[in-house]
């Protein structure tokens, strides 16, 4: 008995034991799934909390965009505060043809109405069809008064452009959806949508459309199958003028998709000749390699540079020129030498610096870039003189503008802004020498541009003609600029105008700026005759707006 | 008397309340019919800006010149342009630019 009983003790313990063991091992299974699944919510916590702080940090254009829009959408002024682009509400008046219960009666009444549409079609063959899109209060309330429930008024609303196609390249369009598809109202289109603040530009009406006239003008005589200007402050970058044509009106609401509407001035990418020049001497004063009096002897008349000939457009040049002459008489061969003293890595450098090779970061998105190849010491040569190099009208504005502002650096704008941060990147003094040699440009004999020596307003500036690439070389094709800076004294303005395939015009008259007698018969197509002349009009017309109001 | 000197402030209370709520409530409604006819005005106001921005628009009001004063109007130039400041009381007349160049 006492042995049974002490086996039975032994197995008691056994079983118990036992059933310690696996109730231990149960608790540590049960233990280790609420770890793994707390674990697993715990980086799914992680995750999510995550995503979360992300997206409140990061603004994601894609989901403002989705955001749904309200029939609203801010004005847009011009600096003045001149309406340039409005919203208006307007009602689009539809139908419901299943609705319609006597179909030939309301079409009998539709015609009387509305006499030079016809619905019989719609009204047989389709759920529903506008009546009439953007309808007059006067022929809503007839419509109305026929007293048909089928009709269904859809509200919505209108962008109106007071001044037609004056700003049609700076302000873009927008779509049927109330979203902005180019110019300032794509590159603004969730503010326009989402404040109530309307959006000012820099822009000024009454500019923009004494420059319009000149350059229409300027079309009729040359013949140039475009054209684009562009006027700065030099100080602060603000665009108060900026024009290409051909334009297109925005009240049509057409869609825009020939070529020949591209907007020339941000753009469209031109070789632009010899404006260049100013920067090649500029980079020469800026590296110390020149002084204006600096003389180069013995300037041949002709160079090859990899089996390329680099010439002088004009023969009668001298072959002694100081760096200013250079300049002054637009010397190719002396343009190059002055580059071949910047050097490669300096004359990179300083295009970069004056922003003609970097990329410009503007308020519209149709700005084209600048297209340069690989250096070289022959890409030095023709970059020096302004060809193997393309770039657009706003850059060449903008490197004159730091050129000529003391050096300081600054960003082109078509929005008022408060303050700027003004930041020097040129040298002392690099303004005041360069400046008045643009002034001997337009002032004296020697110089290419003449017909802009407007009185009263100093003007100086840079001529530049350049044939245009085409498939392997050049074509007789021509874009002529004429970059001006004024009053060279104190610059305050820049203003790049741009002549695309002008035409030299034999019939026309030129009126000279001093005594000469008139002149008619010109055969040379050259920015001096055409660009230069077309700016000196412009000048004579904005210039008292600006003396008076800026 | 305890009860009346409890229950009258409470009353007074109530009555004051309703007065006060009664006479908010037409404020609120005077302050919305005049919110109203601010927007409605500030409306015709956009408009009537727009006309007016259409009609004087730089190429209507060139047709106007043309139009009603053919040549009259005439271009000043810079040169024909003065500037005006008072200097000790007196004004000084000076030209814009002195052309000299």
């Amino acid at each position: 008995m006492s042995e049974f009983n002490q086996n039975s003790q032994n197995s008691d313990k056994f079983n118990d034991s036992f059933s310690f063991k696996e109730n231990k091992s149960y608790l540590k299974i049960s233990f280790e799934r609420v770890a793994f699944i707390f674990f697993v919510f715990f980086i799914l916590a992680v995750i999510f909390s995550s995503k979360v702080i992300l997206l409140s940090i990061k603004k994601i254009p894609e989901i403002q965009k989705v955001t749904k829009k309200e029939n609203f959408r801010s004005s847009i002024l011009d600096k003045d505060g001149n309406i340039l682009a409005k919203s208006v509400p307007i009602i689009n008046l539809g139908i419901n043809p299943n609705l319609v219960i006597n179909k030939e009666k309301l079409l009998i009444s539709l015609k009387l109405i509305f006499p030079n549409k016809n619905f019989d079609d719609d009204m047989y063959g389709k759920k529903f069809f506008y009546v009439k899109k953007k309808i007059s209060p006067k022929k809503l309330e007839q419509v109305l008064l026929l007293g048909d429930k089928s009709f269904i008024q859809e509200d919505s609303i209108a962008r109106v452009y007071p001044n037609g196609n004056l700003f049609s390249h700076v302000i873009g369009q927008i779509d049927n959806d109330n979203n902005g598809i180019s110019g300032i109202e794509k590159t603004f289109d969730y503010e326009l949508t989402t404040s109530k603040e309307p959006l000012k530009l820099t822009l000024d009406k009454d500019l923009q459309y004494l420059i319009k006239e000149e350059l229409l003008k300027s079309r009729d005589i040359f013949q140039n199958i475009g054209s684009a200007a562009v006027l700065m402050d030099i100080n602060n970058g603000n665009i108060l003028s900026m024009i290409s044509l051909p334009d297109f009106d925005l009240n049509k609401r057409e869609k825009i998709s020939d070529k020949k509407y591209i907007n020339r001035a941000t753009k469209g990418v031109y070789e632009f000749g010899s404006v260049f020049k100013t920067f090649t001497l500029a980079a020469g004063l800026q590296y110390n390699v020149i002084e204006p009096d600096t003389e180069f002897r013995d300037l041949k008349k002709r160079i090859t540079c990899a089996g390329n000939s680099i010439s002088e457009y004009d023969d009668k040049i001298p072959s002694d020129l100081t760096a200013e002459e250079i300049l002054i008489r637009s010397g190719n061969i002396g343009s190059v030498r002055i580059a071949e003293k910047v050097g490669i890595e300096n004359y990179n450098e300083f295009l970069k610096k004056i922003g003609i090779i970097s990329n410009l970061e503007f308020d519209i998105q149709e700005v084209g870039s600048t297209q340069i190849g690989r250096w070289g010491k022959c890409k030095l040569a023709t970059v020096s003189f302004g060809h193997g190099i393309a770039t657009t009208l706003l850059q060449l504005s903008k490197a004159y503008s730091i050129i000529s502002n003391g050096g300081y650096d600054i960003t082109p704008t078509l929005i008022k802004k408060d303050s700027l941060k003004r930041q020097k990147i040129l040298n002392d003094n690099l303004s005041e020498t360069i400046n008045p040699i643009l002034r001997k440009i337009v002032s004296t004999k020697e110089g290419t541009a003449g017909f802009a020596n407007v009185k009263g307003y100093e003007v100086g500036g840079k001529t530049g003609t350049a044939d245009q690439p085409s498939e392997g070389g050049y074509s007789k094709k021509k874009v002529n600029t004429f970059t001006s800076v004024f009053p060279t004294s104190d610059p305050k303005f820049v203003l790049a105008v741009m002549l695309d395939e002008p035409k030299a015009n034999r019939e026309f008259v030129y009126h000279y700026r001093d005594d000469r007698y008139p002149y008619k018969g010109n055969w040379r197509n050259t920015a001096g005759w055409t660009t230069v002349w077309v700016t000196g009009q412009i000048i004579d017309k904005i210039g008292p707006i600006l003396a008076t109001k800026y | 008397m305890k009860k009346i000197f409890f229950f009258t402030p409470i009353i007074i209370l109530i009555f004051a309340t309703t007065l006060t709520k009664n006479s908010t409530k037409k404020l609120d409604k005077q302050i919305f019919e005049i919110n109203e006819n601010i927007r409605i005005l500030e409306d015709r106001y956009e408009l009537t800006l727009l006309d007016y921005n259409i009609l004087t628009s730089p190429k209507k009001l060139i047709e106007y010149q043309k139009f009603y004063f053919e040549e009259k109007l005439i271009q000043k130039k810079i040169e024909n342009l003065n500037t005006i400041t008072i200097v000790n009381d007196k004004l000084k007349i000076e030209k814009m630019v002195n052309i000299d160049e």
